[in-house]
């Protein structure tokens, strides 16, 4: 019998090893991965040929920015949320990081727009903030099919490495209770930075005619977008342009909530209200309501708001020193 | 990174490092959620605040200060399309608050699909589609009406307009000049062929 059950195993064991090395060895195409936003790429080019010359002519535009042109190559890729990231790298072994989305999504040139306008601001009027250098970019080319830029290649590893977190099990009078609780401890020296570098951001002062357009909401085809203007009173800081009423922070609230909360594809939230916990007269008193709260900050200033100060995020070096904190939209 | 207003960006560390999509699969809720760091960040911040009290960001720190209630966060959550559910575990009181009608008001939710019709629909030519949202929100405003009666009446009016739209269809090859024909169709398009927001044509208005 254990005879049987040994055999058993090592068969189930290397029949398991056996196909994924065949899967692995015969993939149609190597360059299709398993990830939503590889695949969308990947397929926006329309296919092998097609992609890789994209890929030509990403790397030609990269050895073009660099004096002598050296020649260069993509080492790896990872995706991320709304593009991929690759690891290029040329003659003289110095590497960028290239990220790489598609130009025709709205949502996605435009953040990518965004990202690269607002780092470029703050290092030109923040320069010790840890953000990457941008050394070249080519967003909204004309027919143009992926849209990418090129920035500092960072070695490292992400704060998610670099803090310890304890998960407990809850109890209550009957037992475990289903709720879990977590405690975080980050090393004293990276919230030190973490703290500097909130300060810091939020006081950048960026000029006006470097704000950063604020995008409201897009649609796949179109984006709506309201205006961003220079506060000269705070002078640090930037405003959004005043909605026909006068109301700048529930404008932005509402717009905000009305694209994210799917109001303008409800399709996408019917899927989810059939758990019949909430409605859709539930989705618009919660729209007015956390409006009119926003509303409530009609005076206050707009800033730049790093909401990608989290962990997988934030990439520290061996010394843990904050090296670069990625801008929103792109990994 | 985008732009916020000042007290959405002023999330303190416990609340930025509440990665709720991965900690509400596990039924963490931000009571639950502790960084030992938090008053140190506060600390530092409040120092760098002094330092620099010549930017005239004076006072920036207290927005950060940890609130019981989290209220930023969740105003944050929910501006981003956090779900009703995932807000609902880790904010109980503040949903129950926001989703009072008591509180908001018929009126008030008649006003605001009044504005958000008319913004993102009529202003633009457009019918407001029969997504199975939009009817529900309407016949429970009462714009619709939610008898047997009122539902077959819409479904012939929507067998017409097809009927109409094919029609529109043939006329607009024959005459590509003709404006008001292309308008008209672009508004069935509208009515029965959006799946998102954009039209069949990629674009969002039909003028």
């Amino acid at each position: 019998m254990k005879l049987f059950l040994i055999t058993t195993l090592l068969f189930l064991h290397h029949f398991n090893w056996a196909t994924a090395t065949f899967l692995a060895t015969n993939k149609s195409d190597p360059f299709v991965q398993k990830s939503n936003i590889w695949n969308q790429i990947y397929n926006a080019t329309g296919g092998r040929e097609q992609f890789l010359s994209e890929l030509s002519n990403i790397k030609k535009h990269a050895s073009s920015l660099r004096s002598g042109n050296p020649a260069c190559r993509v080492m790896e890729f990872t995706p991320g949320g709304n593009g991929v990231v690759g690891r290029l790298c040329f003659e003289d072994d110095v590497c960028w990081a290239t990220k790489i989305s598609i130009q025709s999504e709205s949502y996605y040139s435009h953040g990518m727009k965004q990202a690269v306008r607002s780092l470029k601001a703050i290092e030109s009027h923040c320069p010790h903030l840890p953000v990457p250098r941008v050394f070249g970019d080519h967003i909204d080319q004309e027919n143009a099919t992926l849209c990418y830029y090129f920035m500092d290649w960072i070695e490292g590893t992400t704060l998610t490495h670099n803090f310890s977190q304890i998960w407990t099990d809850l109890y209550d009078d009957k037992g475990v209770s289903g709720d879990i609780e977590v405690n975080i401890t980050i090393p004293e020296n990276v919230t030190v930075q973490l703290a500097s570098f909130a300060y810091n951001l939020s006081t950048c002062p960026i000029p006006k005619d470097e704000c950063i357009p604020l995008i409201t909401f897009s649609t796949t085809n179109g984006v709506l977008g309201s205006e961003l203007i220079h506060d000269p009173l705070h002078g640090i800081f930037g405003t959004l342009k005043a909605s026909k009423d006068g109301h700048l922070a529930r404008e932005w609230a509402r717009r905000s909530l009305a694209f994210h909360r799917y109001f303008l594809n409800p399709n996408i939230l019917d899927k989810f209200l059939p758990l019949k916990t909430f409605t859709w007269l539930d989705e618009m008193a919660l729209l007015i309501s956390c409006s009119s709260r926003i509303g409530e900050w009609d005076d206050l200033p707009f800033v730049l708001h790093y909401w990608d100060l989290r962990p997988f995020n934030i990439i520290l070096n061996d010394r843990q020193e904050i090296r670069w904190v990625s801008p929103l939209l792109f990994l | 990174m985008g732009l916020v207003p000042l007290k959405l960006s002023a999330l303190s560390l416990q609340e930025r490092f509440y990665d709720y999509f991965y900690l509400w699969d596990n039924n963490v809720s931000i009571a639950n959620f502790h960084v030992h760091q938090s008053n140190l960040f506060l600390r530092e911040f409040n120092r760098q605040e002094e330092e620099y009290s010549d930017l005239n960001a004076s006072h920036l720190s207290l927005t950060y200060l940890d609130d019981t209630d989290h209220e930023n966060l969740f105003l944050w959550l929910a501006s981003q399309g956090m779900s009703l559910q995932g807000l609902n575990l880790s904010f109980p009181n503040l949903v129950k608050k926001a989703i009072d009608l008591s509180g908001v008001g018929k009126r008030k939710i008649e006003e605001e699909w009044a504005n958000f019709a008319s913004e993102f629909f009529h202003c633009r030519g457009r019918p407001v589609p029969d997504w199975p949202a939009y009817v529900y929100i309407q016949e429970s405003l009462g714009i619709l009406g939610n008898t047997p009666s009122h539902r077959t009446a819409r479904k012939i009016k929507k067998t017409m307009q097809g009927k109409l739209r094919s029609f529109l269809e043939k006329i607009c090859i024959l005459f590509p000049n003709w404006a008001w024909a292309a308008r008209k169709k672009c508004y069935l398009d509208g009515a029965l062929l959006t799946v998102g927001y954009s039209l069949p044509s990629g674009s969002v208005s039909c003028i």
